[in-house]
């Protein structure tokens, strides 16, 4: 699997934003964030008004990385999210230890190598502290595991005593010490996001099936249901004749799959609809889970569930994806192959988000915690933590934003008529995708960067200089014309974006991420609690979707499931997460 | 005769010193003393984990003192811990029930006549002993997965319309565990038969021959009561190892629809101290577990011992 690119970033984030609003419990995967990435994956779009106003504040980074290069050479261990040693090598890599004299020894994150590491005290030099829903952040400070950076960062940080960082340290300070006030995490991706080029997370089907039963409306998780059933019964096998199936999730994510209606309807831990904390395993009209469960047991009952929906893990799911077998997901990234495959048997042929007038899209937004879950660290095994900060200060500058959203100044891209704009062979070779795109390195550390793809930097032009509207416009091909002329739009996000803006869809700007990212660590009990509805809620899922014979039957199955929740503490759980929310909100606000 | 047992009833006294010879053979057992002591008694320093309420990252020296809090909390969860231990048991007794069927593979090889053949089979069924289970897994998952072969071939021939997916039937793990286990295990498991085989006096054959005694007499009346002491031994050290078998198969095997089938005490265990990072907490069902081994060896010792008068110690 590939990593670290937009499509990867942003499944990183979910992830992250689905323990956000889990709150705590540290049995999560570590696939998350991992993706196969779409060379024709985000490239984003204007940003939105909201992005624009947020990112006035601009990102003029006044950073020096240049002077660091001239410094001895030397190599760090880091352990990155979602960005492994495959970076090694691109130019951009060369690029960072160019003007850093850093060369890194990346280390992909996983999960139970971190715990491993961090019991044995082998800690890389630089990590990034997968910090929500653990208790990590407490385990290294308490443990003295992690240093704090006040003083690197006046002596090495330039970039990050930028303005643009002033809240974010503060916050850091504020709610990432364990309460010693101190600076130990720098966040990266900070500021606004943006509608991409295509709306990435969302109910993604066959596009030219959905065409041949006439645009069908979709109001309901009954109407997906029924769309996929149409399209089954049209096209029960593949060409080779393997059976279609509807739907299916993958379950190698932790609860991720088991969650991931949410990313359509916003049901979820912290609920966008009723802009407050809902007890997602047992209020079954507020919760992701049970949307998911519904979604699946309908699927079941029209005989379009995939027998494998329990069983897959993300790779089979890309796998029957790209043999034509899965017919919908809740997100475009397992669509990648099996569209570029779809493309050459036909002009309209594959796999778009369809937009819905109802529910939630996971795009927009605007932090100062960033992704809270990946933070930058620098360990007390580290016997440079100078040469460490000018790293991770590069990283987060502006200028290391650029970088790696966009490539390097006069290889990559240009200054033209004094705005930055990328080279017509670099946006070619994005497009062409494989190996030759690769190796640019561009876009695959989307998880190391400071600021947000849409943050306006110093020069007046976004981050990622793909992320414009003449950018869109060499993005689309035969597919997403066909898809933008029946909605009317330029780029197939705009689709989504033109029902957000008339309010019939809810956003991440309704999301309060700070809050959510501030909220305190789960004591020990709560977080035993979380572990086991987890894990009661993953194994009696399937039993519901699979076993209930009829409504009736469902309701009861339903009910079961839910009482064994409630008795392993669901409201015990639920009541220290609202008042976890309740406290960091007022913290927040205060 | 006579003179071997006058000689045996008088032993001479043993002697004492420290001979060049006995300090050649105590040199020789001392790297096996000193590897089953680095890995089977050092390891143990890791139990003292499960009476503290240890965070990876904070030593142990600032972690609290809790006693047996853990214990009691493996206690407490007692739905769960039914679960595991039926499991546990469930599928332990399921691999001791099919032991004997590397007895029978032995027995059957051995009554091959082409030797080439016999060679052969032994080679295939040996080698799945030396696949990784990760490799076994995804066998499997080609085979028997809905869209695997099998699925694929049934539905050309138009046996079946839906396809079925053993690996996420709780209602067939147990069986289906068990089938991949003598699988992998059956080749491997007959080696020490088949020595024993080799073992057993030729000339018992021959008489069992002259007294008339066809193939089937000589294995029911020879073969097979020379391999039962070494059917007992082996069965009771299976036993006593019941609640650690094949922890790495249940783990690749697992997903949420055979998890509760097939959660044993060892994923139990791993689940919690792993991936969910209650080290202690894991440590302690560990440590629970052990001790039953423990108990379960000493019975079924004794009971050995008063029952067929053998035991292992």
């Amino acid at each position: 699997m590939r990593r670290g690119t937009s499509s990867a970033a942003l499944a990183g984030t979910l992830a992250a934003s689905l323990a956000i609003m889990a709150g705590c419990g540290g049995n999560s995967s570590n696939g998350a964030g991992s993706p196969s990435a779409s060379s024709s994956a985000t490239a984003g779009a204007s940003a939105t008004a909201s992005a624009s106003a947020a990112s006035s504040a601009s990102a003029s980074a006044g950073s020096s990385p240049a002077a660091a290069a001239d410094k001895k050479p030397i190599t760090l261990k880091v352990q990155f999210a979602a960005t492994g040693p495959d970076f090694e090598g691109t130019d951009v890599y060369n690029e960072i230890t160019k003007q850093t004299g850093v060369t890194m020894d990346i280390e992909l994150f996983n999960e139970d190598k971190f715990k491993v590491e961090l019991a044995g005290g082998d800690l890389p030099d630089i990590i990034q502290v997968k910090n929500t829903g653990t208790t990590y952040l407490q385990q290294l400070i308490q443990g003295g595991s992690i240093i704090p950076l006040d003083d690197l960062a006046k002596t090495n940080g330039p970039a990050i005593q930028a303005p643009v960082y002033a809240k974010s340290l503060d916050y850091s300070r504020k709610f990432w010490s364990n309460g010693t006030g101190k600076l130990y995490l720098i966040p990266v991706q900070v500021g606004p996001s943006g509608w991409g080029f295509d709306q990435q997370p969302g109910f993604v089907t066959r596009w030219d099936y959905y065409k041949e039963l006439g645009y069908p409306e979709i109001h309901s998780i009954d109407d997906m249901v029924n769309v996929l059933a149409d399209m089954v019964k049209k096209h029960p096998t593949t060409a080779d004749g393997k059976k279609v199936y509807g739907t299916a999730i993958w379950n190698d994510w932790a609860t991720w799959g088991l969650q991931s209606m949410g990313l359509v309807t916003g049901n979820g831990f912290y609920n966008v609809n009723t802009g407050a904390p809902a007890n997602d395993y047992t209020d079954v009209e507020h919760s992701d889970m049970w949307d998911t469960i519904q979604f699946l047991y309908k699927a079941q009952q029209k005989g379009i569930l995939d027998p494998d929906a329990f069983t897959a893990k993300y790779d089979d799911i890309v796998a029957k994806a790209t043999q034509g077998t899965l017919l919908s997901s809740q997100a475009t990234w397992p669509f990648v192959q099996a569209n570029a495959d779809l493309l050459k048997q036909g002009p309209d042929k594959g796999f778009m988000t369809i937009p819905l007038d109802w529910g939630y899209v996971y795009v927009g937004g605007s932090t100062v915690a960033g992704w809270g879950d990946r933070a930058f660290a620098i360990t007390k095994n580290c016997k440079d933590p100078q040469r460490a900060m000018d790293l991770i200060n590069f990283l987060v500058s502006e200028q290391g934003s650029r970088l790696i959203e966009s490539g390097i100044q006069g290889t990559h891209w240009d200054m033209v008529d004094g705005k930055p704009q990328m080279k017509p062979e670099v946006v070619q070779l994005r497009a062409a995708g494989g190996d030759p795109w690769k190796k640019t390195g561009i876009n695959m550390a989307a998880n190391q960067q400071g600021l947000t793809d849409f943050t306006t930097a110093s020069d007046g032009s976004v981050v990622n200089l793909f992320d414009t509207p003449e950018m869109f416009a060499s993005q689309n091909n035969s597919l997403t014309s066909d898809y933008n002329q029946h909605y009317g739009v330029t780029y197939p996000a705009e689709a989504y974006k033109k029902q957000a803006d008339a309010g019939k869809v809810k956003t991440m700007d309704e999301l309060p991420q700070d809050v959510l990212n501030a909220m305190a660590t789960a004591p020990e009990d709560i977080q035993r609690i979380k572990a086991k509805l987890d894990d009661l809620i993953t194994k009696g899922a399937p039993t519901v979707v699979l076993k209930s014979k009829d409504d009736a039957d469902y309701q009861k199955r339903q009910q079961d499931l839910i009482k064994q929740l409630n008795d392993a503490g669901a409201d015990k759980y639920f009541e220290w997460y609202k008042q976890a929310f309740a406290d960091a909100k007022a913290k927040i606000e205060g | 005769m006579r003179r071997m047992e006058t000689a045996r009833s008088a032993p001479r006294p043993r002697k004492k010193t420290l001979t060049p010879s006995r300090l050649t053979l105590f040199a020789l057992v001392l790297p096996c003393i000193a590897l089953i002591f680095a890995f089977n008694y050092i390891p143990l320093f890791g139990w003292l984990y499960a009476f503290y309420d240890f965070k990876p990252g904070i030593p142990l020296s600032q972690s609290e003192f809790v006693g047996l809090k853990f214990f009691r909390l493996l206690f407490e969860d007692k739905e769960q811990l039914a679960t595991v231990l039926i499991n546990t048991f469930g599928l332990g007794i399921l691999s001791i029930l099919v032991s004997p069927l590397s007895a029978v593979f032995a027995i059957l090889l051995n009554e091959t006549a082409s030797n080439r053949f016999r060679k052969v089979v032994q080679t295939l069924t040996t080698l799945p002993n030396f696949i990784s289970w990760i490799i076994v897994f995804s066998l499997a998952t080609a085979i028997f997965s809905s869209d695997g072969m099998l699925n694929g071939l049934l539905m050309k021939l138009g046996w079946i319309h839906d396809p079925t997916n053993v690996l996420a039937d709780p209602g067939a793990a147990w069986a289906f565990q068990t089938a991949v286990s003598v699988w992998k295990s059956l080749g491997w498991g007959s080696i020490v038969y088949l020595a024993a085989i080799a073992g057993i006096d030729a000339e018992l054959y021959d008489a069992a021959k002259v007294d008339g005694a066809g193939r089937f007499q000589r294995i029911r009346n020879v073969t097979v009561p020379g391999l039962m002491p070494t059917f007992f031994v082996l069965t009771l050290l299976n036993i006593a190892g019941i609640l650690s078998v094949n922890f790495e198969q249940y783990f690749v095997f697992n997903n949420s629809l055979v998890a509760a089938k097939i959660e044993t005490l060892d994923l139990y265990s791993v689940r919690i101290g792993i991936s969910t990072g209650d080290v202690s907490f894991g440590t302690a069902i560990g440590m629970a577990k052990s001790v039953v081994s423990i108990v379960l060896l000493f019975l079924l010792n004794s009971f050995s011992r008063k029952v067929r008068g053998q035991s292992v110690f």
